[in-house]
């Protein structure tokens, strides 16, 4: 009787997991970025499971590579990344992975920059003296909503590919998104109108897609070239620039120290405001939606006051 | 009765599974053979279908030898087809560092390969404990090699031609747990000789990691290497080692504050031609604090005796890094030794890299 039990047990142990190939699984993706991944779930809704390998709070230019992520990926069906050499860091993974499914031109390996609107395309000579320099475009592209749409139809394209009988789910979920864009820049439009014009500096050079469209004019950095510290001859500069032109915000990112920033609104009777430029970057900003919704909501705030 | 059953009812059911495995892999060939090639918006430029170049220039100053450029180390690094990858490495050596350029490093790695190996085949470092795997001028110390690595790598750490494997190998806590084993010639100017005996060195690796938080993640590895040390072959040479690496990078102001921790330790067992065994030992421990975002601080101590030798030198360095960017640093390091025979020296050294191109990040 006892041994009946066991063979019994171990029948139903070896048909659920013969059961558990069979049912439906989801499709896992790892992206570089919380945005990315943002995305992913909206357009994969149930049919995806997704996980960013950097944090919302973590400048993306330095994650460090780390073995877990290898393993990460070695289980992915799908990889999504910035590109535009965002994540240098990014090729020792997937080439450490031994997964063929999501190395590039495979059909799990998304670009997400792949006919998005790039800004800031280095033209001439391109070299280090111009600093931490992106030869093919500023990379920070998601932070315009209209290239996130270009973003989900990547993804949406990559898992209709993967799983091509949820290719209407796919699509139905990615004609939802756009629709939540559209809706969203409505209102994001229409909060900033009073202050299309406005001239600001940012620390970094991560902000042009987001105050191109919306109409804020980035006059001068905090850093004087990409990924190089201020220098006194430059701070001051800045100040006097600021007085003169009338420049009362500093936007820069969680990840950088705010003690330069800080000094020089001071001095130049501005102000500093934070913003996440990623989702999860503070707590409240729980999608790519609502990245655009604190932010556009945090910068009419900080104008308005 | 029942337990035939069960085996005819496993049977089936790994039956259904790997024709499941088989006709995803055949869905995925069919999809990619109909489906069109990707499009970019853009064509890619020809040049990009040129290798990565990339030149490491390591100049250094000592106060017993003076100014010396070491070494200007050229990078071709690039994707050989959708299978491979390869690496070349030149080290062209400054006046009075050396006659003629040396290859450092030069493989070919296959990332795909049956039961998820990869391979490495070439003139490479192959993996033997941590610090090996990286070219000297970009460790974090002046005098470019802790004392053991020097005494029993040789002075450029150990690098030959061979072939080595490596495979994840999986475990119930979700570690990243990684084994290689290589077959290499055994030409190395402190432990083997196995170049005119034809007999190979052994190597084994095992290096596991672990993220103990977002911020703080551990490694730690064992390898082993077994060769010849005379070139009859007679004389056999074992090399254990343990290594470990304990990193800290704040979670969010991580350009800004990052610690490491590290170490080895490597022993020696070796036969002798009088008919004895040389057993000798030695380690490193090594601590850097980022303490701004462009300056690091790092203590080093070093004890280690020589392969034949059974005597003990001893040091203590104190280390300060300065990057402008992550394409050139300044470094400073003092240098206390306490030599076997009890005499001390003190040593400074300063020493700058600066790096022309794409210069593919380094494994962790």
């Amino acid at each position: 009787m006892k041994l009946k039990s066991k063979t019994l047990a171990l029948c139903l142990i070896t048909l659920f997991l013969t059961t558990a190939v069979f049912s439906d699984k989801k499709i896992k993706v790892v992206t570089t970025t919380t945005d990315l991944a943002s995305i992913v779930q909206a357009i994969g809704g149930n049919k995806v499971s997704v996980e960013s390998i950097g944090r919302g709070y973590q400048n993306p230019h330095a994650i460090e590579a780390k073995p877990s992520h290898i393993l990460k990926l070695q289980k992915a069906d799908m990889f999504v990344k910035v590109g535009l050499e965002l994540e240098t860091w990014s090729r020792l993974l997937t080439e450490s992975a031994r997964n063929p499914k999501i190395m590039p031109g495979a059909t799990g390996y998304v670009d997400g920059s792949e006919g998005c609107k790039i800004l800031d395309i280095p033209q001439g000579k391109v070299d280090r003296s111009m600093g931490d320099v992106h030869p093919q475009g500023n990379p920070h592209y998601w932070l315009d909503p209209l290239n996130g749409k270009i973003i989900a139809g990547n993804i949406s394209k990559a898992l209709s590919k993967i799983s091509p009988e949820n290719k209407e789910h796919f699509e139905q979920n990615r004609a939802k998104f756009t629709e939540q864009i559209d809706s969203g820049l409505e209102r994001w439009n229409k909060q900033m109108a009073p202050y299309k014009g406005t001239k600001i500096v940012t620390y970094h050079r991560s902000w042009p897609n987001f105050t191109s469209r919306f109409g804020l004019k980035v006059v001068d950095y905090v850093e004087p070239k990409p990924g190089i510290p201020p220098s006194p001859g430059h701070l001051k500069s800045l100040i006097e620039m600021m007085t003169k032109e009338g420049v009362k915000l500093i936007l820069m990112e969680p990840f950088y120290s705010q003690n330069t920033a800080k000094s020089v609104a001071q001095k130049a009777g501005a102000k500093v405001l934070v913003l996440p430029p990623s989702v999860g970057g503070v707590k409240d900003v729980k999608d790519y939606i609502g990245l655009f919704d604190y932010n556009i909501g945090q910068v009419v705030k900080a104008l308005s006051d | 009765m029942m337990i035939r059953l069960f085996s005819i009812f496993a049977a089936v059911s790994f039956f259904m599974l790997s024709t499941a495995v088989a006709q995803e892999q055949e869905s995925e060939e069919e999809s990619s053979e109909n489906e069109p090639e990707i499009v970019t918006t853009a064509p890619a430029p020809a040049q990009s279908l040129n290798p990565d170049i990339s030149v490491i220039g390591d100049f250094a100053w000592r106060d017993d030898t003076m100014f010396s450029f070491r070494e200007a180390e050229l990078g071709l690094q690039a994707v050989v087809d959708p299978y491979a990858r390869a690496d070349f490495f030149v080290a062209f050596p400054g006046p009075g560092e050396g006659e003629t350029p040396e290859l450092e490093e030069g493989y070919l790695t296959i990332l795909r390969m049956p039961y998820d190996l990869q391979a490495k085949l070439g003139f490479f470092r192959p993996k033997f404990g941590k610090l090996n795997l990286t070219h000297p001028p970009e460790n974090r110390f002046a005098d470019l090699e802790p004392n053991v690595v020097v005494n029993f790598l040789g002075d450029e750490g150990l690098a030959d031609a061979g072939i080595e494997f490596s495979a994840l190998l999986p475990n119930p806590f979700g570690l990243y747990t990684e084994l290689s084993a290589g077959l290499f010639n055994g030409d190395n100017e402190a432990s083997f000789h196995g170049g005119t005996s034809m007999k190979p060195v052994s190597l084994l690796h095992l290096k596991n990691f672990i993220d103990l938080t977002d911020a703080t993640s551990m490694e730690f590895g064992a390898s082993y290497a077994q060769g010849v040390n005379d070139a009859e072959g007679n004389l056999k040479t074992k090399l254990t080692g343990l290594d470990f690496q304990v990193k800290w990078r704040h979670p969010v102001f991580s350009q800004y504050n990052s610690r490491v921790l590290q170490g080895e330790w490597l022993q020696s067992r070796r036969d002798v031609e009088d008919g004895s065994k040389a057993g000798r030992d030695g380690f490193f421990v090594f601590f850097q604090e980022q303490i701004e975002r462009r300056a690091f601080l790092g203590l080093r101590y070093d004890e280690s005796e020589f392969p034949l030798a059974p005597v003990r030198e001893k040091a203590g360095s104190i280390i300060a890094s300065f990057y402008p960017s992550e394409f050139s640093l300044y470094r400073l390091q003092y240098k206390h030794t306490r030599e076997a025979d009890g005499t001390k020296s003190n040593l400074w050294l300063f020493q700058t890299t600066f790096t022309l191109g794409p210069h593919r990040p380094h494994a962790f």
